[in-house]
């Protein structure tokens, strides 16, 4: 049977074997071509082929730049490119040529190796020779810096003219001491600047009003800004490489409008929360899928493992984020929530050089936002009332003998054990990046490696990071372009268990334990139990970090390959093959003598070994064609798709270790071990159509229907159009051109994407293992898990949105608004049935979803001129997320750990705080008497409201208490540069969301098992003094207090200074650029949350469903790092 | 051009087989569709309705059966409050969000679903062991229901394989006592026609005619129909098939599993297949460490239940052998200094921590004794008739004189009532003896105030105040289904 479908697989695609061999031979032919490549000279005798009639002078320097090497440069003021002119030659060479075109339009020419400067012949160069000529010479750079090259320099009002080498200089002789040099560069603003008698002058190009030309990644192709009819924002490096970040995430937290970017742990290597305008899904993922060059990875969201781990930031030239339908459509049945493209950096031709970058530095954690938790003094003080107060309340007189001895003298113990503080360390963080570009006209290459070294601020944790990459560009023809990107990443994690309560966390357990006890004995061993009279027994959280094994590698290779033919003008075929492999190792051992809250050592000792393996890979044929006739623009887009994913993992695990010292498993005297395996594969047709009139009406179309195996046999394929609408009014002759209206764009779009992100097999009914046995020996049986979905689909997102892009003051200031408005319908969704069924929920199609918003970004060079340079960034974004219909379920409750957290009910938004309402502690036994109460409830303990109003207190009464979402969220960037100095810093901030401090189930138990919050001493302890009049007698039962409840409900609104960076740019004719800089990240957190993080996220993998829970985890690291970046 | 028609022809030619690319089967599991065909997977699918009973046995089952009744309680446990649950169910202050009855709730119905199936796809088929399949599947699903009946009062009634989630919905609605009872009656008399007479010896555990004839007895004897209770008994009687065991304490011996006695066992074998019991370490107290169990226990929510009483230490005779084969009173807790008794019925020397071989009794020769005994004096008291030979062969082998001349049919009862608690201990039979016999509230109010009076300082106030004879429907299931309707004892109003 397996033989047979082999077989049957093998014929079927032996094409697709062959193309992959094909593909095989052109990356080691393209990699053996790049090696021997070497910059040609142009010979004088190309020979040129023209005959056209009235064809404008523009399009036939265009023409000829197709044909040949040429490359023209001309003052716009001096040639008219749309003088028409004809021409008809054949075999001529280019001199013949130009002075047929140009000698008639009085123009004069300047060949210089294969630029071509074009100037005005009218001026009399002889008249020059009566003033003082001398040599100038200067480098060109842009605004950040980088060295020109091609940028044309000519002298005003000659035919004198040179362009920039490779390095940005040039130099010009015969220049008069008065003269004016032009400076010119497509995407450039032209700059004239006197010479005035200077013989060395440099020009700094600045980009031509900046937005409206920008390229923007689109999905499959790029745009000018002006062009987008979408909802996309482009971020570019430049905006965020200041940021010493060590994964791309973390940078795009803050910019840009609609994209929330949570940072859920401060585990090193963990990855942050990104929801695009929302959260739209209940049982489907809300993460946004990532496309690296072209290639949807698949999805893999893990709040320990970071998708963007993959890439080294350094090598990431662009991110466009697509926002809504129009945008995402193209991605189908993925796009749904949101779109992020990665372009990586590739060479550009002409440029041959060398950027070296490292940082390195120290993390630690802030004293701000760290639990004040009792210390040695306080919490025998404690013990020892709360024995007063029990007695009190049960009415005995209390007899001081009762005191255990340790408690005795408070006093005298003075601060004892910070457990917590134990737990952690100051770590280095260090970073090296070295890439090297090259590009000629034949061949384009960037070789990059990174290197990433981050120890954790808890102990034994870290996260380290080597990457390689190779994008190469190889032009066999002016037709034919092929172009590879090879990727390997090692990753290494180290983890501790960091996140959750007590029971799984040892940071909690850290919190909870008695301050008392030492973390070393006087012999310098590591204490092995801690534990005080009352407090549970456990082991030394010190103990059990030091020596708990948890580590992961991974290796992955992310490989791209493509060939582009152009058959015909205006037509590009594209094939594109990409592969995504990872293998990934973890290993553990907890050995016997650390043990664990209350599991105190020894215990068994324990070790496993997993691993995975995932092997994608993703087909692509592209068929673009662009035509032009008279002010209609068309260009069509159509593409196949075939993507496939291959995952098997093992798990293998052992107990029984003879010693703690052999590791292995194969010390194990009992193992146990399972495999399993899973695949998915989509096939995707895809058709796109943009019109452009006049540059001022626009108009895209998409359409992409996917059909996936995860679907039911009745919904396979999804089908999602999308339509958007562009009007630049500002193009408008009934708009008079102003100064401050440089371009005003309308945007309307509509349209459907899709979510595919549930398991594999979820419309296939599983048979699992149910065993049993007889006579003493185990027998296999066999059972349903579940009822099958035939009719499982797809989850659909319909979409409108409405923008407005504004351009203002020649592009100083860049202002887009955008109103969206989101509904996801039959929403993928694990609703649970009555389990009288047999079974506890089933995957299906339901409900809807509304997300709302309005999102308002703007960027503005505040000061240009002279030595001070300002410019700002802000954006700020408004989402409105509500669950309009479920079906046939009323309430998902989710959070669920300790106690269930969050709970989602239609008419309200998604995840909202689950728990009793606090009202107040009662006072009497008569105050207890008149109201809904718990059984046995005593003076002191809390009353909470009876919500379903049935005269007692109950699970029922629980109730919405708290929303996680913000009002809004924002960013604000500045950036500053004063002579050599640079300096910017970021605020992140967002309003009116809550957190519900899950932690103080443990934190506040008044039970005296634990270590607790230093304001328990402000509890209640008569009806006379009341304490802050939120926190329980410790006399009561507890169970009240640690169920969920609005007291743990806190505002976590903030403002956080996310980076500051200061740096230094060295002029030396060593380098081309050389900066110094040091950068604070996490500097400060203005917020009334009493937690470290009011990002925190402890379901952050189930995060729509259950935010903003605080269970207390990894915390958030201050990290403060000196760096260096080199050019040359 | 001529390269993009052929990219055409390739990507027209590709949409054929698209259907195949997209239809991935799965790797690391069983199709359902496929499954439930021949002989050999409906005798697993069989083997899967039986895994039910070791979760329930060993879960919720001693709790709710055992630990509600006068005859056990726990050791009160200052230091770790989380198993307050199971104490709520011992005292009879528990509401509907117990995770325990929740358990059984779900793990009944669970196996209740897996009878469907078999019942639902055997229809068609035909093979040599079709009859003992459908024997076992009615066997077990009537063998559920009735625990569930007797727990929860009337319960949904679902008698087919549920395909959908609308479905699900539809038929969660409770039924009539009756209508459950009468589903059990009608299937344990499939089962009785088409289970074997017993096992072969590789086969021990599966279900027998002797078992269902002796849970369709009880069903009997339950609805107080004691006039058909007894052929039912009668003919497991003079089947021959079984014996009391000459020792009380070897029915209970690990090494002599499925013996002679033993007429229904929930089986359990030690290590790591995971078809572990755990009941030696569940039923020792918390804090004994080292001293009872060699291999050492941790303190913790795993330990200390299902205490024996003290009204169960008073329940033995003088003399009764039984007391030492069933528990232990040698321990005293280092905390208060007092002694904790234990149950050693399962108890046994083992290898592998907590996971524990020993099986559980689940209807064993001598519950079939008592069983005539009490049809026989409720249908017709004769002093010294049969029902007390009956009684007295129960009697013996513990050692005890015979109870002669019980001069009614009232004391007759009494003496059988408590001869079953001694006899049956630990077994899971008491509270569902206390219901039938409908002394369920008299005993245990009695009981509850004894309770308070020993151990003042943990059996709070409010405790025993209602002698609840339902436990609640699991709060989430009428959470995710207000059409399910909860007991009145347990809605707001009471």
């Amino acid at each position: 049977m397996k033989k047979k479908y082999q077989n049957r697989t093998g014929g079927r695609y032996a094409w697709l074997r062959k193309l992959l061999m094909v593909m095989k031979l052109t990356f080691l032919l393209i990699l053996i071509s790049t090696m021997f490549v070497c910059a040609e000279v142009y010979s004088q005798t190309a020979k040129l082929n023209l005959d056209y009639k009235d064809i404008s002078i523009g399009k036939l320097l265009q023409q000829i730049e197709e044909q040949t090497e040429f490359r023209f440069a001309y003052s716009k003021s001096r040639l008219n490119p749309e003088t028409r002119v004809s021409i008809d030659v054949k075999n001529e060479n280019i001199e013949q040529v130009l002075k047929t075109i140009l000698d008639k339009e009085n123009l004069s020419y300047q060949i210089i190796d294969r630029y071509v400067v074009i100037s005005d012949k009218s001026v009399p160069e002889q008249s020059q020779s009566e003033q003082s000529q001398k040599k100038v010479s200067g480098k060109v750079t842009d605004t950040a810096g980088l060295s020109l090259p091609g940028v044309s320099v000519v002298v005003k009002g000659t035919s004198n003219g040179n362009i920039t080498d490779a390095n940005g200089n040039y130099s010009l002789t015969k220049v008069p001491n008065d003269g004016i040099l032009i400076f010119s560069f497509v995407g450039m603003k032209s700059q004239e600047i006197s010479v005035a008698g200077k013989t060395v002058l440099n020009a700094v190009m600045k980009e031509e009003a900046v937005g409206i030309d920008e390229v923007v990644a689109i999905g499959y192709g790029t745009m000018g800004r002006g062009e987008i009819t979408a909802s996309i924002n482009k971020v570019d490096t430049h905006n965020i490489e200041k940021l010493t970040v060590t994964s791309t995430d973390q940078a795009l937290s803050g910019q840009v409008a609609g994209v929330q970017v949570t940072q859920a742990t401060g585990a090193p290597g963990s990855g942050s929360v990104i929801r695009i305008r929302g959260a739209g899904s209940i049982g489907a993922g809300d993460n946004p899928l990532y496309v690296v060059d072209g290639f949807p990875l698949p999805d893999s969201y893990d709040k320990n493992q970071n998708p963007f781990a993959a890439i080294n930031p350094n090598d990431i030239e662009s991110i466009s984020i697509l926002k809504d339908a129009s945008a995402t459509a193209i991605y189908g049945s993925r796009g749904a929530n949101g779109v992020i493209l990665i372009t990586t950096k590739r060479a550009k031709e002409g440029t041959s050089k060398i950027e070296v970058s490292a940082y390195g530095g120290v993390q630690y954690v802030p004293q701000h936002g760290r639990l004040k938790m009792m210390n040695a003094s306080e919490f025998a003080q404690w013990r020892t009332e709360y024995r007063y107060e029990k007695a009190a309340a049960e009415g005995r007189t209390f007899d001081p003998n009762e005191i255990p001895t340790e408690y005795i003298k408070p006093a005298a113990l003075g601060k004892g054990t910070d457990w917590y503080d134990a737990c952690l360390q100051v770590a280095p963080i260090q970073n090296v990046n070295l890439s090297i570009f090259n590009g000629t006209k034949k061949a384009k290459s960037i070789f990059s490696v990174g290197y990433l070294d981050q120890k954790g601020t808890v102990m034994n944790t870290g996260y380290s990071r080597l990457s390689l990459r190779a994008n190469i560009d190889y032009n066999v023809s002016d037709k034919l372009l092929l172009g590879v990107n090879i990727n390997p990443v090692f990753n290494k994690w180290k983890y501790e268990e960091t996140e959750g309560h007590y029971e799984s966390s040892i940071l909690t357990t850290a919190l909870l334990l008695s301050p008392l006890i030492p973390v070393y004995q006087p012999d310098g061993s590591l204490t092995s139990h801690v534990t005080s009279t009352d407090t549970f027994d456990s082991g030394n959280p010190v103990n059990i970090l030091k020596n708990t094994k948890n580590n992961t590698d991974e290796l992955r290779l992310i490989l791209n390959g493509f060939v582009e033919y152009k058959p015909i003008k205006n037509l590009t075929v594209k094939s594109t093959y990409n592969i995504d492999t990872r293998r990934n190792q973890n290993d553990y051992f907890a050995p016997s003598y650390i043990g664990a809250m209350r599991n105190p050592p020894p215990q068994p000792a324990s070790g496993s070994l997993s691993t995975s393996k995932t092997y994608d890979w993703l087909l692509e044929n592209t068929v673009d064609y662009q035509l032009k006739i008279n002010d209609h623009k068309f260009s069509a887009l159509g593409v196949m798709s075939l993507q496939k994913n291959d995952y098997s993992s093992s798990y293998l695990s052992g107990t029984g270790f003879p010693d703690d010292i052999v590791q292995t498993l194969n010390a194990a005297t009992r193992t146990s071990g399972s495999t399993s395996a899973q695949t998915w594969s989509m096939v995707s047709y895809i058709g796109r159509l943009n019109y452009n009139y006049k540059d001022k009406y626009l108009l895209t179309g998409t359409i992409r229907a996917d059909g996936c195996s995860r679907f039911g046999a009745n919904n396979k394929f999804g089908t999602f159009p999308s339509a958007s609408l562009g009007w630049r009014i500002s193009n408008e002759k009934f708009i008079p051109k102003t100064n401050w209206l440089s371009d005003l764009k309308l945007r309307l779009s509509y349209g459907l994407s899709g979510n595919n992100d549930i398991g594999n097999y979820n419309q296939i009914p599983q048979i699992v293992a149910s065993n049993y046995n007889l006579s003493g020996v185990v027998v296999s049986g066999k059972t349903l898990s579940g009822i099958a979905n035939q009719n499982l689909g797809w989850e659909v997102s319909k979409q409108f949105d409405a923008g407005l892009d504004f351009i203002l003051f020649d592009g100083r200031i860049n202002l887009i608004l955008d109103y969206y408005h989101r509904l996801t319908e039959d929403m993928l969704c694990d609703i649970d049935i009555p389990s009288s069924s047999g079974y506890g929920s089933i995957l299906t199609n339901l409900g809807k979803i509304r997300n709302k918003g309005f999102e308002f970004s703007v960027s503005s060079k505040n000061i240009e001129k002279g030595l001070l340079k300002w410019n700002t960034d802000f954006n700020i974004s408004f989402n409105r997320n509500k669950v309009l219909n479920m079906g046939p379920i009323e309430t998902i409750y989710a959070g669920q750990d300790y106690i269930s957290s969050n709970v989602t009910k239609v008419g309200h938004p998604m995840g909202m705080f689950n728990g009793y309402q606090f009202v107040k502690l009662f006072d009497t036994q008569a105050e207890i008497d008149a109201v809904a109460h718990y059984p046995d409830q005593i003076p002191g303990s809390a009353q909470y409201v009876d919500t379903n109003k049935d005269g007692e207190i109950s699970e029922a009464d629980k109730t919405i208490i708290g929303d996680p979402h913000p009002d809004f969220t924002f960013g604000l960037t500045n950036r500053f540069a004063y002579k050599n100095f640079d300096l910017s810093f970021l605020l992140t901030g967002s309003y009116g969301n809550q957190v519900m401090a899950v932690y103080e189930i443990s934190t506040m138990n008044l039970d005296g098992v634990f270590n607790v919050e230093k304001r328990v001493a402000d509890r209640w302890k008569s009806p006379t003094d009341r304490g802050n009049g939120k926190i329980a007698s410790c006399a009561d039962f507890t169970f009240l207090d640690r169920e969920g409840n609005s007291r743990m409900v806190y505002d976590a609104s903030y403002i956080r200074i996310q980076n500051i960076n200061l740096g230094y740019n060295l002029k030396t004719s060593l380098f081309e650029k050389l900066r110094l800089y040091c950068s604070v990240q996490n500097v400060w957190t203005f917020t009334k949350y009493p937690g470290n993080n009011p990002e925190v996220s402890y379901f952050a993998n189930d995060n729509s469903l259950s935010p903003g829970v605080d269970y207390t985890g990894y915390p958030l690291s201050r990290i403060v790092t000196f760096g260096v970046n080199v050019t040359f | 051009m001529k390269k993009i028609i052929i990219l055409l022809l390739f990507t027209a030619l590709l949409s054929g087989c698209m259907d195949k690319f997209l239809k991935v089967e799965p790797i690391d599991f069983l199709d359902g569709n496929k499954f439930y065909q021949t002989e050999a997977q409906f005798d697993l699918a069989v083997n899967g309705a039986y895994s039910n009973l070791r979760s329930l046995y060993a879960g919720s089952m001693w709790s709710m059966g055992e630990m509600r009744s006068d005859n056990t309680t726990y050791q009160y446990n200052a230091d770790d409050r989380s198993g307050a649950d199971n104490e709520q169910i011992d005292e009879f202050r528990m509401n509907a969000t117990s995770g325990t009855s929740s358990d059984c709730w779900s793990t009944s119905y669970n196996a209740i679903a897996k009878c469907n199936t078999i019942l639902n796809r055997i229809s068609e088929k035909t093979f040599e062991k079709k009859d003992r399949f459908i024997g076992e599947a009615h066997f077990l699903r009537a063998f559920y229901y009735f625990n569930l009946v007797r727990f929860f009062g009337g319960v949904p009634l679902i008698t087919k394989e549920v395909s959908s989630s609308s479905e699900a919905f539809d038929l969660d609605v409770r039924a009539s006592v009756d209508d459950v009872y009468k589903l059990i009656i009608s299937d344990l008399e499939v089962a009785v026609k088409n289970l074997p007479v017993s096992c072969n010896a590789s086969e021990l555990g599966r279900a027998t005619q002797g078992a269902a004839n002796a849970v369709l007895a009880e069903v009997y004897m339950t609805l107080h129909q004691f006039d058909k209770a007894i052929p039912k008994l009668q003919s497991i009687i003079s089947s021959g098939k079984y014996i009391l065991l000459p020792d009380y304490a070897s029915v209970f011996d690990i090494n002599n599993e499925n013996n002679a006695e033993s007429i229904f066992e929930i089986q359990y074998i030690e290590g790591t297949s995971g078809q572990y019991s755990n009941f030696m370490y569940t039923f020792v107290p918390y804090n004994s460490g080292t001293e009872i169990i060699p291999n050492g226990v941790d303190a913790g929510t795993g330990s200390g239940w299902n205490i024996p009483t003290q009204d169960m230490l008073d329940a033995y005779e003088k003399g009764d052998l039984r007391k030492a084969a069933s528990l232990d009173t040698t321990f005293i807790d280092p905390n208060n200094e007092k002694m904790v008794p234990y149950i050693i019925k399962y108890s046994s020397t083992h290898a592998s921590r907590y996971e524990t071989g020993n099986n559980f009794p689940a209807i064993r020769y001598a519950d079939v004794l008592l069983m005539m005994a009490e049809c026989l004096n409720e249908t017709a008291y004769s002093a010294n008739g049969q029902a007390a030979t009956l009684i007295n062969q129960v009697r013996s082998r513990a050692g005890l004189q015979p109870s002669m001349n019980l001069s009614s049919q009232a004391d007759f009862r009494t003496a059988i009532a408590h001869e079953r608690q001694v006899e049956l201990a630990f077994e899971d039979h008491r509270w569902f003896d206390l219901l039938r016999t409908g002394k369920a509230k008299e005993v245990m109010a009695a009981h509850g105030e004894r309770e308070k009076s020993l151990k003042p300082e943990t059996v709070s106030s409010s405790s025993y105040s209602t002698i609840k004879l339902l436990y609640p429907i699991p709060s989430y299931q009428i959470q995710i289904n207000p059409k399910l309707k909860q007991n009145e004892e347990y809605t707001a109003n009471n």
